[in-house]
């Protein structure tokens, strides 16, 4: 925290505006010394507006992109193997990021996977269910009709059970939510990128009815048999339709580890001293005079009804999108560096950053990653550096 | 309160530090950022302390109640000498269905408690393996308006079922029915005010439970008189279920002492203590808003709105704070910052204190924050 005074006699004020299209760097060449070579000075960056319109939150990585799979649970075949894959039109078993949906947001994100259960809901309801796989079914345990109104959510003018769906609670908590016959037949696998990203403690999701203990699990042990076959499960143990336990949370908020960038900063070529950065442990200099983290912004709405809270919520969050003031003129928050000289300076750079945390699939670990900020041909950033002399 | 940055000699020095997976991040330095001999003229001070973890109110698996169905001697079960075996299945936790146990968390704000409770209760009032005349609950919205929890029960719910609360939220509640262990609660009073008492006492239990279960003597429902519903509010210690008090950054600066007075209730007088700090912080505040809907007439329903509090966010901006403290002779070569998380507990004897713990940093989670040493001209 420190401030500057202005209003006093032979202090020097310059103010710097750098605006650049279609760059991180702005390279910068005066035509005269821009500062009093007689005088010490201290430097702030005083506004920045970025374009984000090409820093997603969420950043295509090919390694990462698989987050489900669904897979048949037919009883006795070995788990996680080509016996109890599933092959949907489209691989639509799988739920996968794509390079050309830009995520900018928890809701895209959200939006995303609930687009995604839609489609694989409707693709096994138009096939149907059987146990031996006649016709064009999905060979499962249990037998229902191709579009039956109890796998499929467009019977009877949508009034249909929905097979697979997602929701969030108000705190932002995954929940996958499936009917009895999804549970019955399918599980659904994760990666470890997904189980990251949206909190899932569990390699498979599973629901089963145990019935020994009048209760309902979502262990593996549950789901598969002492050998690794998929457990047989008699008809009276099943989870019965009308069934309203048959929802999996996710271990935490969707907003821990969504949002990848982890802030955006700006470097000049100037000569700031004494500025360290001790990033893991690990010391080393830097150049950087404003740093901006990309803060949560999240509002829960809750709903009432005669009385009694209403079971849909409303979130309402912000989304990095477009042009977003890191920094305004109006807050004043301003980091004070002083420069070691201002002796002839004419020329600089001034460049702009986005720290990113990216996942490792080899090693599940995330990792920092620094890189210029990817700036659209048509976009333009703009920043102010406000120079004072020392008095 | 601000230091001066063009002031000759001020000597602005920046320490940045970012830390992945843990709470505590530190550093041996080539060289002290001051001199071992001047760092008794520097101020130091915090900026752009940014955190991204998960921080809940009440983590996953929390379980809240228990709702307990009383078995009328009518129904000609044995009785026994367990009392709680009046309750379906209380000696076994395992036979319980698991649409009778309300498990919340992860909790994040009072809306989102006040939510996954009625998501319960939704799937309680549904579940079609629940047989018998169990009745319907519900999370009343116009308490949660108010900031105070309560459930609105109908004559079938409130005639037969007692709510068994975990210890973690009997201590939470004001009001409680019960003890350690036995923290219980049911619609124990009228509107002419007639009054039942806790049924923590085991020879009470084994007498006939119709006497606490807001009936007559003959086991009939002819002093409801609340209508279709009746609410049972259970105002809480935490202001709003919150229990995240602040942040601290712990450091091993060389600083003076600072003066605590924590007194744990109103007739603790502890006199204050001194104690190294650092930065002490308030957690971000969940604001909860009023929504009221209007067209013609205006609604009697009202919405609540909060802020969430998760993911990343920024507890102390670049400038205009207040946190800068004065340094003593030492040395700064080696920095180290540990960020500790203050939470309000219930105790078991009805006092709440402050307990500090580590904040959690798994894989993924980090923080990051900027100390500034300036000297003193």
């Amino acid at each position: 925290m420190s401030q500057v005074i202005l209003n006093r006699g032979n202090v020097d004020v310059t103010e710097l505006q750098v605006e650049q299209a279609g760059s991180a760097s702005c390279e910068v060449i005066t035509e005269a010394p821009l500062l009093d070579s007689t005088k010490d000075y201290v430097m702030g960056c005083t506004s920045c507006v970025v374009p984000l319109t090409e820093e997603p939150m969420i950043t295509y990585d090919v390694n990462n992109a698989l987050l489900f799979t669904v897979r048949r649970r037919k009883h006795g075949v070995a788990a996680n193997t080509a016996a109890d894959a599933l092959a949907l039109a489209g691989d639509v078993q799988n739920c996968q990021l794509v390079p050309g949906y830009k995520i900018f947001s928890v809701t895209d994100l959200v939006t995303f996977i609930a687009n995604w259960s839609t489609r694989f809901s409707n693709a096994v309801a138009d096939r149907g269910l059987s146990a031996d796989g006649a016709g064009n079914t999905i060979n499962v345990n249990e037998a229902i009709a191709a579009n039956h109104a109890s796998i499929d959510r467009r019977a009877n003018n949508l009034q249909g059970t929905r097979l697979l769906g997602v929701s969030l609670t108000p705190g932002g908590v995954l929940q996958i939510t499936g009917s009895a016959p999804f549970w019955n037949n399918f599980y659904i696998q994760t990666t470890a990128y997904c189980r990251e990203l949206l909190g899932f403690s569990y390699a498979a999701l599973t629901i089963s009815w145990v019935v020994a203990t009048n209760t309902y699990s979502n262990t593996l042990a549950s789901l598969l048999a002492p050998d690794g076959t998929i457990a047989v499960i008699p008809v009276a143990s099943r989870i019965l339709l009308a069934n309203t336990h048959n929802t999996i949370n996710a271990d935490y908020s969707i907003f821990r580890k969504t949002e990848e960038r982890m802030r955006i900063s700006m470097e000049v070529a100037l000569s700031v001293p004494m500025n360290i950065s001790i990033v893991n442990g690990v010391e080393r200099r830097t150049h950087t005079i404003f740093s901006a983290p990309l803060q949560s912004d999240i509002k829960s709405t809750l709903r009432s009804d005669d009385g009694v809270i209403e079971d849909t919520t409303e979130l309402t969050l912000r989304a990095f999108q477009g042009r977003v003031h890191l920094l305004k003129k109006s807050n004043g928050n301003v980091q004070w560096y002083p420069l070691t000289s201002s002796y002839a300076i004419q020329n600089s750079r001034v460049e702009i950053y986005v720290t990113r945390r990216r996942f490792h699939s080899a090693t599940s670990r995330w990792y920092t990653d620094r890189k210029p900020l990817a700036v659209d041909p048509d976009s333009v950033w703009s920043a102010s550096l406000k120079f004072v002399s020392v008095f | 309160m601000t230091t001066l940055a063009n002031i000759n000699g001020a000597n602005i020095t920046r320490l940045s530090f970012q830390q992945m997976h843990s709470n505590a991040c530190q550093c041996v330095l080539m060289q002290p950022p001051v001199d071992d001999s001047e760092t008794n003229r520097y101020i130091t001070t915090v900026e752009n302390l940014v955190v991204s973890t998960d921080i809940p109110i009440f983590k996953k698996g929390t379980e809240v109640f228990t709702i307990m169905e009383v078995t009328y001697p009518d129904d000609e079960k044995s009785p026994s000498d367990n009392p709680w075996e009046r309750f379906d299945g209380y000696d076994n936790d395992e036979d319980l269905s698991a649409n009778r146990k309300c498990v919340v968390g992860p909790v994040y704000s009072f809306s989102d408690f006040v939510h996954q409770v009625q998501e319960f209760c939704t799937r309680y009032n549904r579940d079609i393996t629940l047989t018998g005349n169990r009745g319907r609950i519900y999370v009343d919205a116009r308490l949660a308006a108010r900031k105070q929890f309560g459930l609105q029960g109908n004559l079938q719910f409130w005639s037969r079922h007692i709510l068994d609360f975990t210890n973690e939220f009997g201590r939470l509640f004001d009001n409680m029915l019960g003890e350690e262990n036995y923290y219980h609660q049911y619609l124990h009073n009228n509107t002419y005010g007639h009054a039942k008492g806790p049924l923590h006492n085991d020879q009470i239990w084994l007498q006939d439970v119709t006497e606490y279960m807001f009936l007559d003597e003959d086991g009939e429902a002819t002093m409801w008189d609340f209508g279709s519903y009746a609410t049972l509010a259970m105002p809480c210690k935490l202001d709003m279920f919150e229990n995240r008090v602040g942040l601290q950054v712990d450091s091993v600066l060389p600083l003076p002492f600072e003066m605590f007075c924590v007194n744990a209730n109103k007739q603790d007088r502890n006199k204050g203590k001194s104690r190294y700090a650092f930065l002490t912080l308030d957690f971000p505040e969940g604001a909860l808003s009023h929504i009221t809907r209007f067209g013609s007439f205006t609604s009697d329903e009202i919405d609540i709105s909060q802020q969430v509090r998760t993911g990343l966010f920024q507890l102390m901006p670049d400038a205009n704070n207040s946190v800068s403290k004065k340094l003593l002779a030492g040395t700064l070569q080696t920095q180290r910052y540990e960020l500790m998380l203050v939470r309000k507990v219930a105790n078991k004897d009805g006092t709440v204190t402050l307990k500090t713990e580590p904040v959690e940093f798994t894989n993924g989670d980090f923080w990051s924050m900027d100390v500034i040493f300036t000297k003193q001209v």
